[in-house]
């Protein structure tokens, strides 16, 4: 199965809500906890699934930021399952390495306890550099809160002189997401039969929906497979759509390019109709604004490197050589 | 190994796609059954009737979206649609991937749904009105104008509000948000962003959005304001009709919301 026909359109990006496994703990009469764990196990399995079909990258909602509202008892076992979790896979260290998994935690990780915050970063810190599957856990993430975060840190940029306003744009706007290594995901499955998107890649919903009636530790592989089948027959249109979104994007752009070469034109008494040189103007400063979105885009991925550098437990800390 | 692996593969995957073209083309069966018996069950559509059955709905919702993703999309059945949507007294926001002109689209628009107002429903005349967003040039100040269109004369009812919107107002709005939020912050005033989007946008965030088309995608439909909003799909706008609206505001009915809890 790891040769994917190539007759048939091929996601590379699965997004899941894992919804269900408080109701599957009611229907099994299990306990809530253990609903929660054989989510996590169906988890594992998805993800083997996800490999053996080629498709390299998963994006899974693990915690809302919602989901801080629910008793206490829940949210300190769901805290200590994930720590758990992580803990685990930071034994498994080598194997993580071996196959080049990179993992990701995607959300506000402050909102999460210290001790959660400190596997967190451990994991994320490690499996950085590898390339070969990316694992995206959304935790204490909401889409909303996502976007908010943007706005603020597009205002840091503008106000530490690193942008202009006028620079920013979708794609700017892209990389101060969370999710801002990610392409958009191709596939979003939800389970549980519900038919909405719980503040969940709001922004990115330029990708397939599909919505399971299963629980998610009832989910299969033959829901997989049909969820697969699902994106092949709808891909095409996504695809043209998505054409068509970066081409009015590329347009806005260079309308705004225009409009500040004008202004600025203006500013020094000359009237753009009658010059020459307004291309040559427009292309310096598509050029310059490259120059400070890069710059930009830098300055916030060093940021944020010292923020998780910032969360590493002391033993990872001293591991770590001085440069 | 590898070869009957692929062969297997090769027979689930068609075997997955029969079935899902069986589901797919099954509501359209089930949908011809439903008109036949409908001719039969025939009432006459009063204002009083629709109200009646509104109430009868335990939960409405108090923004409706409609998605149009199919490759033609008939202006006269999206008026259809939108004097059904008007009876039942709520917000609505119509949106389509084609790249249509904003204004023919109102024009349109407006000119058919008095039309069928008269025609369809053989009642009062319902009040509404139609705003769209069409954006200025830079050189324009405000980056937004509401235009408004009062339809309807000596009405009781002048609830209704119908939004039409085009690819330009998802991500971009927010861009502008961004833009807009940027220079505040440089004058060091508060800057709320769903006060913004309120004021650019004057709607309550969806509740439940009807997708019409086989395309499984909402292609960028107002991102910000889709948190908790219900999607419920239906294969085609074409000949859909107020029995079929009601049963889907039935199925949203009976959804239920955690909000995380």
């Amino acid at each position: 199965m790891r040769q994917n026909p190539k007759l048939w359109a091929h996601a590379k990006h699965i997004a899941f809500i894992m919804d269900g496994n408080r109701r599957y703990a009611r229907k099994s009469s299990i306990d809530r906890q253990e609903g929660h764990l054989q989510g996590f196990n169906k988890l594992a399995e998805t993800l083997q699934w996800c490999l053996d079909l080629g498709i390299t990258e998963v994006t899974v909602y693990a915690f809302s930021i919602e989901n801080f509202k629910r008793s206490k008892d829940e949210v300190d076992g769901l805290m200590h399952l994930a720590r758990q979790k992580f803990e685990k896979l930071l034994e498994e260290k080598n194997e993580i390495m071996k196959h080049g998994v990179c993992i990701r935690v995607l959300g506000d990780l402050t909102l999460l306890p210290k001790d959660v915050q400190e596997v967190v970063a451990d994991a994320m810190y490690i499996s950085r550099n590898n390339t070969r599957a990316i694992l995206n856990v959304c935790m204490a993430y909401t889409a909303r809160h996502e976007i908010t975060n943007a706005f603020k840190e597009v205002s840091w940029g503008v106000s530490k002189g690193l942008l202009k306003p006028s620079d920013i744009s979708e794609e700017v706007l892209e990389k101060c997401f969370y999710t801002s290594h990610s392409p958009d995901p191709d596939l979003l499955i939800r389970t549980s039969g519900e038919v909405r998107l719980s503040d969940f890649l709001l922004w990115q919903h330029y990708s397939v929906l599909a919505f399971v009636e299963v629980l998610w530790p009832e989910y299969s592989i033959w829901h997989f497979f049909q969820g697969i089948l699902y994106y092949q027959m709808n891909q095409k249109q996504v695809q043209l759509a998505r054409d068509k979104r970066d081409a009015l994007r590329l347009e806005a752009i260079l309308e705004s390019d225009k409009t500040e070469v004008v202004k600025m034109l203006s500013e020094e008494n000359k009237c753009p109709e009658e010059t020459a040189i307004l291309p040559q103007r427009i292309a310096e400063y598509a050029a310059q604004r490259q120059k400070r979105i890069t710059n930009f885009v830098e300055t916030l991925d060093a940021k944020r490197t010292q923020q998780l550098l910032n969360m590493l437990p002391a033993r990872t800390m001293s591991e770590i050589p001085t440069s | 190994m590898a070869f009957i692996d692929k062969v297997l593969f090769h027979i689930v995957h068609l075997v997955l796609w029969l079935y899902n073209l069986a589901v797919r083309t099954w509501p359209s069966w089930g949908k011809k059954h439903y008109v036949l018996r409908s001719q039969y069950n025939h009432r006459k559509r009063t204002l009083q009737r629709c109200l009646d059955e509104s109430k009868s709905l335990h939960k409405i919702p108090r923004h409706l979206g409609l998605v149009f993703i199919e490759e033609k999309v008939s202006i006269c059945d999206v008026a259809n649609i939108v004097v059904c949507v008007l009876q039942l007294e709520f917000h609505t926001s119509v949106s389509t991937i084609v790249k249509v002109c904003c204004r023919n689209i109102l024009r349109k628009l407006t000119n058919l749904i008095s039309e069928k107002e008269k025609q369809l429903l053989e009642m009062e005349n319902l009040n509404f009105t139609i705003e769209t967003f069409v954006r200025k040039t830079e050189a324009s100040t405000n980056s937004h104008n509401g235009i408004k269109d009062c339809s309807g004369k000596n009405s009781k009812l002048c609830t209704t509000q119908l939004y039409i919107l085009e690819p330009g107002d998802g991500q971009p709005t927010l861009v502008r948000a961004a833009k807009q939020y940027c220079n505040d912050v440089i004058q060091q005033e508060e800057f709320d962003l769903n006060k913004w989007l309120q004021a650019t946008h004057s709607f309550p965030d969806p509740e439940l959005i009807f997708k019409f088309g086989t395309i499984s995608s909402l292609l960028g439909y107002l991102p910000w304001q889709i948190r908790l909003t219900e999607i419920i799909s239906y294969p085609s706008h074409h000949g859909f009709d107020y029995k079929s609206l009601l049963d889907l505001l039935h199925v949203f009915a009976r959804t239920e919301q955690r909000f995380g809890k």
